[in-house]
């Protein structure tokens, strides 16, 4: 099963995607033929209010659900056609999740929650510790490598979120509202993080948010009406 | 499996080690329950076994009479006329010594000469210190194992009394019994070793073997043998392999065993509940968790297997605690099981533990089953969190909702499956147990859809009495089904099980006394002491007719009642059988379960036919007007069975027929009991005296009155279940933790529920109302639950698994105390459960309650 990605083929391929919920006995049309297209590096967000279907298309393109019909590549690999468990080992390899409640793991310590993705993809935890220490420096917490999760503040956590998101270097990072459980202070610090790590790294990021703070820093702006995805003018997304 | 997901799993269990605790706890009752009856069974058997086989020394084949008794010149027979030289006399019979401490006793007559190759017990060895010429010209003359001699305070040379079945006699210390090994020191404790000719006469065997024993000649085959000596053999007597004797102890006790250990494994079951209700916690408390892994790429299976390693790891803590506990249980049970084997079976006397390999292996693996049986429902159900409920909570109350008509489909399925392997024509036990198990799960499958019928129909009430609270409770209980409702069934199965057994018990006892109550219609009993199960044994003493005619010519006796008890063989087979004289008034203590009992008795006392208890027509497959072959020592009766009554004295099945036949065939005349019925008024004390003064010096015997013998019969028969009452009081302990660990988990679990109640304005006392109203109101229902649970179950045992077991028809009685208790039971462990997490989250500040990781 190929799960490495194409260097040369863009991050995001989606080809008349649709999905819909059943609620109340009637369809709920959340995604309706969408397509989209994003290039490697690309910095994306996607605007739009509750409910429009934001995390929908995140979860299809991170493979934690599929499409009615149409189909999602990543880098090249179509991963609606693969099984439960390629899809598993694809998102295991490939994808970095921030989400807005940070879901951290509670019972695993800083340190631990970061090295956790990279022994699933069976790197050795202990020649690990060194990068790991260093994106918790690169994230400014350093020094709170053996603390668990609920000692930390939410900007904290969010930022473990981050470095965990990205310490496996995956080629595309999904991000559901990071910014939507804190402060606009500590928001914002999130942000700068997000981006100036994942533009180092040259990384694709596809934001979901109700924030416009994040605006001024994306390459490009889509936002979901009515289960079709449109493109904002960057320069005035209103 | 990656080691960062053990590490995040084992320090879940950290988090959280009261439940953790409980759930060890709960396999390790689970197992020690099991593990204890085993050992308790295994050393009983072992002693019995170890007794036999040193008494067998190397006899490869034993004969036996099937009435008990064997004619003496067959021993010559076998010697002269089959010219077999390695053939060995004895006499056997049970002795107690006049002391108040003393054990039972095995008495063996032997052939010193004929011994030789059998066993050693008059060869001289380091303890064995024997002059055979004392032993066999000093009259009384007797060897004990050296230990046993010196712990009664008996020397060499010293003279001492024993009673054999009611008749005292006197026997001289002449010697010790050498013994090589511990085995060997265990199996002669209990042996009392006399000369063959002292035994005959002691025990009254005069003229009669109870046993030959012979070894093979190694030029002949086992078939060889076998049909050589067959071909000799009275039809009275048997001709069995070594193998063959422990069996018979097995088969003997096999529905005694039985019952204990599905007992034991009922134990296990609740314990087995009780994981499945940790693990399910487990997952419900982890989805969130879960499904972060399986976003972080975590495969299903790599979920499974951390699930059931975790449960694995909890039944392994707990089977080794079980097995502790077990080894322990099983030697304070020993005690018990012995003394029932001793009241029903055989005399067996065990003073050492044994503990098979196999019985650890089986404790062990059924732990460890029972644990994987129980966590493979979450682990799987773990597997199935979808890695987007790390963003969607709510998903998981609605599928379990939409669950429910497949589960009460499934349990209605299992009822009537279950059902059906009860009722289908089979004696088999086993298929009677599979349905009893088959439906206990399937009226736990049942139980969210009752408790949803229940809380919709408790909400108004909850309501009216407690406002807005007491619906939020009840409606609680309801959209938090996915936990309640297995805290639910694990209570309903515990409770159940304890409500079902004690009903059984005390349907079995109501059945005993309401026949007691006309069984006994005499004033006053008078029987030769001995031990009920040995009462059939060959030889002892019996009261002769002069002894029976004296009492009888009392003023105050108006009519006396004979019975004699021996063995018999009855197609084939030996059995216990009375022979009986009744006046018309004893009549009434046989009610037959078909017939007119004026026209059996006419038949029975014409000595034109017989009348069987119900287990031993059970046992046969005989009824009414089916006919039985008796041989006796004079003539074979070919006769009908008139009537079948009930009988609940032995599980072996009873024999009777008229004293007539009795005195024709087997030329006996003295009596082993006898009811006598007094003129009003008639003082019962003095009436003993006056009868004790006329019986023989030497006989002992037992005089009670109706209400006496009533009351030891009961006494028996509570002894009898008092390790049914050990093993209920078990489960009571399993669900009392099985409640605990779930409403502890439910209610910990729901810590940001209560937050919000608690930041909305709810104070700690209204919430510590809320908590316990809704721990209260899980007991209740679980309690209410398990009263048909419980009736089915104790019918079933009643109806079937009983009568399977000992072929008695017994009566269900409903006694409300029972079913009261077990819904008190319910609430009260319902509510002590929910106090700790009532006084946490009252304790709890609302922000602390509410913050999210």
């Amino acid at each position: 099963m190929p799960t490495d990605l194409s260097d040369r083929a863009p991050t995001i391929e989606l080809s008349g995607v649709s999905k819909s919920y059943r609620e109340a006995g009637r369809d709920h049309i959340v995604l309706e033929g969408v397509d989209l297209l994003v290039q490697p590096g690309e910095l994306v967000v996607l605007l739009g209010r509750s409910g429009s279907g934001k995390s929908t298309l995140l979860n299809l393109l991170g493979g934690l659900d599929q499409p009615d019909s149409g189909s999602v590549a990543i880098g090249g690999i179509e991963i609606t056609s693969l099984g439960e468990r390629d899809r598993t080992l694809f998102r295991r390899r490939n994808i970095g999740f921030i989400f807005q409640f940070f879901n951290l793991l509670p019972t695993l310590t800083v340190l631990e929650n970061l090295l956790l993705p990279l022994e699933l993809e069976g790197k050795g935890t202990e020649a690990m510790r060194g990068p790991c220490l260093e994106m918790l420096a690169a994230v400014g917490l350093v020094d709170r490598a053996d603390s668990f999760p609920d000692r930390l503040s939410g900007g904290e956590r969010q930022r473990v979120a981050v470095a965990r998101g990205l310490i496996h270097q995956p080629q595309l990072i999904l991000a559901d509202e990071p910014t939507g459980n804190l402060d606009v202070g500590t928001g914002r610090q999130v942000i700068d993080l997000l981006d100036s790590l994942t533009r180092q790294s040259g990384r694709t990021l596809l934001m979901a948010t109700h924030s416009q703070q994040v605006v001024g820093l994306a390459d490009r702006i889509l936002t979901i009406e009515n289960g079709r995805l449109v493109e904002l003018d960057k320069e005035d997304p209103a | 499996m990656k080691r960062l997901l053990w590490k995040s799993s084992l320090r879940h269990l950290q988090r959280h080690p009261l439940q953790l605790a409980l759930a060890i706890l709960g396999v390790a009752l689970g197992v020690a329950v099991v593990v204890g009856i085993d050992v308790a069974n295994g050393s009983a058997l072992r002693a019995f076994e170890l007794s036999t086989d040193t008494i067998a020394g190397k006899a490869t084949h034993q004969i036996v009479g099937l009435d008990g008794v064997i004619p003496e010149g067959l021993y010559q027979q076998l010697r002269i006329d089959l010219g077999l030289r390695r053939v060995a006399p004895v006499v056997e019979g049970h002795a107690k010594l006049l002391r108040p401490d003393s054990p039972t006793f095995s008495i063996m007559g032997i052939d010193p000469f004929a011994e030789a190759r059998f066993r050693n017990f008059t060869s001289s060895g380091p303890q064995g210190s024997l002059d055979l010429g004392i032993f066999l010209t000093l009259p009384g003359a007797s060897l004990l194992a050296a230990e046993a001699a010196s712990s009664l305070g008996i020397a060499p040379g010293d003279e001492f009394e024993i009673d054999i079945g009611g008749a005292v006699r006197t026997l001289v210390l002449v010697g010790h019994l050498p013994a090589t090994d511990d085995a060997q020191l265990a199996a002669i404790r209990d042996l009392l070793i006399v000369d063959i000719a002292t035994a005959q006469e002691t025990l009254g065997l005069v003229g009669s073997l109870t046993r030959i024993d012979l070894i093979r000649p190694l030029a002949m085959t086992e078939a060889e043998f076998e049909e050589s000596v067959a071909a000799i053999l009275p039809p009275t007597t048997d001709l069995r392999s070594r193998r063959a004797r422990t069996s018979t102890a097995e088969q003997m006790t096999r529905a005694f065993r039985l019952n204990l250990q599905a007992l034991s494994l009922l134990a296990l079951l609740c314990g087995a509940f009780l994981i499945y209700n940790t693990m399910t916690f487990a997952v419900v408390q982890r989805r969130p968790l879960l499904a972060i892994l399986r976003v972080l790429g975590t495969t299903r299976r790599e979920i499974f297997v951390l699930i059931l390693g975790e449960a694995v790891l909890i039944g392994a803590a707990g089977t080794i605690l079980g097995e502790l506990g077990g080894l322990w249980l099983g030697q304070s049970l020993i005690g018990r099981v012995t003394q029932t084997i001793n009241d029903l079976y055989f005399a067996v006397d065990v003073r050492e533990v044994a503990v098979a390999p196999w019985t650890l292996l089986k404790g062990g693996l059924l732990g460890l089953t029972a644990t994987a049986a129980a966590a493979i429902a979450p682990s799987i159900e773990a597997t199935n969190t979808e890695p987007r409920e790390a963003l969607v909570h709510s998903e998981l109350e609605s599928r379990v909702h939409r669950a429910i008509p497949t589960l009460s489909f499934l349990g209605i399925l299992l009822l009537v499956l279950g059902t059906g392997l009860i009722f289908l024509p089979s004696g088999a036990l086993w298929l009677a147990f599979t349905g009893l198990f088959a439906v206990l799960v399937g009226y736990a499958l049942l139980t969210p859809l009752a408790t949803m019928a229940l809380m919709r129909w408790l909400t108004p009430f909850a309501g009216a009495i407690s406002g807005q609270l007491g619906r939020i409770a009840t409606r609680g209980v309801v959209t938090a089904l996915s936990r309640t409702g297995i805290a639910i069934a694990a209570l309903m199965m515990a409770l159940s099980v304890t409500v079902g057994v004690d009903l059984m018990v005390r349907s079995f006892r109501g059945t005993v006394n309401r026949w007691l109550e006309y069984a006994l219609p005499a004033d006053l009993y008078l029987s030769v002491f001995t031990a009920p199960a040995r009462r059939f044994s060959p030889g002892g003493v019996t009261i002769d007719q002069a002894t029976i005619d004296t009492i009888a010519d009392l003023d105050q006796v108006l009519a006396t009642n004979l019975l004699t008890h021996f063995s018999a063989v009855v197609d084939g087979e030996s059995v216990r059988a009375v022979a009986l004289e009744l006046s018309p008034e004893s009549h009434g203590a046989f009610a037959f379960r078909q017939g007119d009992p004026m026209a059996i008795w006419r038949r029975i006392e014409a000595g034109e036919a017989v009348m069987v208890s119900e287990s031993f027509a059970y046992r046969r497959a005989l009824g009414e007007g089916d006919s039985v072959r008796i041989l006796s020592p004079k003539e074979i009766f070919e006769l009908p069975i008139a009537g079948v009554f009930y009988d609940y004295s032995t599980e072996q099945g009873l024999l009777m027929l008229a004293r007539t036949l009795y005195q024709r065939g087997w030329s006996e005349d003295g009596a082993t009991a006898l009811s006598i019925h007094t003129a009003a008024g008639t003082n019962l004390d003095e009436l003993s005296d006056l009868i004790r003064g006329r019986l023989p010096p030497d006989l002992r015997v037992r005089l009670s009155s109706n209400r006496q013998l009533r009351q030891e019969s009961m006494r028996i028969f509570d002894r009898t279940f008092v390790i049914t009452g050990v093993l209920r009081t078990l489960a009571v302990i399993v669900a009392f933790v099985g409640v605990l660990s779930a409403l502890l988990a439910l209610q910990l679990e729901r810590t940001r529920e209560l937050g919000v109640m608690r930041a909305c304005g709810l104070t700690p006392g209204q919430l510590w109302m809320l908590v316990t109203q809704q721990t209260g109101l899980l007991g209740l229902t679980a309690g209410v639950l398990s009263l048909p649970v419980g009736v089915s179950m104790a019918a079933i045992m009643v109806y079937t698994i009983n009568r399977r077991s000992f072929g008695w028809s017994l009566e269900l009685d409903l006694f409300p105390l029972t079913l009261v208790q077990a819904v008190a039971v319910g609430v009260v462990a319902a509510l002590l459960a929910g106090l700790y997490p009532a006084w946490r989250m009252a304790r709890t500040r609302p922000s602390e309650a509410l913050r999210e990781e």
